[in-house]
């Protein structure tokens, strides 16, 4: 099953804006057809309208999804963008990283040590 | 760290890989004489390249008369059987091609393109770097790497597993715990 990306590698952040709000759309579509009880990303921004959508949907009352967010791998120091929006808005309902030092910087995040 | 299996006559390949990628930058620093020769000194025999999408094309050499072997192509469906046949090798700073080589065990040198805006990926070689999994070089510092690098010395990698968070998500929603 395939689904836009919010965000081409790359991509200027100025023609992100639209390319996110069809990739919402697009989404939110998703959403309300599979309605899922779990969802669990990895990462890179294709997830955020999915995680933004579930979120919304339990502030507004339905509560189908619950949001788990593992950050990559390749994420030692800093978080991604994805990562950093999930954590800081508290999109997640449970956020994991795969180094210490993540943990120690963001601390209602759950270290689970490399998953590789 | 063993190399037991090096294949046929005692060959020692190297097996570069720039992924997906392109990093023209370590192909060209690997394909310099200074490189090739110090790979000769260091006892091994042969050097594969996958070159990804980069457009310099390495010299090839059949290694006859007692140069190092060189070959290269650009992409396959799996790298998996040549790593597994190299006796060293020199990636890219991908998280895949990483983790794919810690894992059979090879030895490992990483080289981060210092082209790449937001280079966070050598956040992930720097670390690996520092807890002796591999070493870690920039193209410019490559020959002094391979020159000064004690293989034996680069510490096993435990592959990981992903319990934890399996065991974090069903206690969360609410699984009975094994």
């Amino acid at each position: 099953m395939q689904i836009y990306r919010s965000r081409e590698v790359g991509q200027s952040y100025v023609t992100s804006v639209w390319t996110t709000l069809v990739a919402t759309v697009h989404a939110l579509w998703l959403m309300i057809k599979i309605r899922p009880q779990v969802v669990l990303c990895n990462g890179p921004g294709t997830c955020f309208p999915l995680c933004v959508i579930a979120f919304i949907f339990k502030v507004v009352g339905i509560r189908w999804s619950s949001i788990f967010y593992v950050e990559s791998i390749a994420r030692v120091k800093k978080l991604s963008l994805s990562g950093l929006l999930l954590y800081k808005l508290q999109i997640a309902d449970q956020f994991f990283v795969q180094w210490p030092q993540l943990q120690r910087k963001y601390p209602r995040a759950h270290y689970v040590g490399c998953l590789m | 760290m063993g190399d037991s299996k090096d294949g046929v006559k005692g060959k020692r390949v190297v097996f570069v890989t720039v992924g997906t990628t392109c990093f023209d930058a370590l192909v060209k620093v690997v394909d310099s004489q200074q490189v090739k020769d110090e790979l000769l000194r260091r006892g091994f025999s042969n050097l594969l390249i996958q070159m990804g999408r980069g457009s310099y094309l390495p010299t090839k050499s059949s290694g006859d008369d007692g140069s190092l072997a060189v070959d290269y192509f650009t992409f396959s469906s799996s790298i998996a059987d040549h790593l597994r046949s190299a006796s060293l090798v020199i990636s890219h700073a991908g998280s895949g091609s990483i983790f794919e080589t810690l894992q059979l065990g090879k030895p490992l040198i990483v080289v981060v393109n210092e082209d790449l805006m937001d280079n966070h990926q050598s956040e992930l070689a720097e670390e690996l770097a520092e807890r002796r999994h591999l070493y870690c070089a920039r193209p410019p510092t490559l020959c002094q790497t391979i020159a000064g690098m004690d293989l034996k010395s680069l510490v096993p990698y435990s592959p990981g597993d992903a319990t934890r968070v399996a065991k974090l998500i069903n206690r969360y929603l609410g699984f009975p715990e094994e």
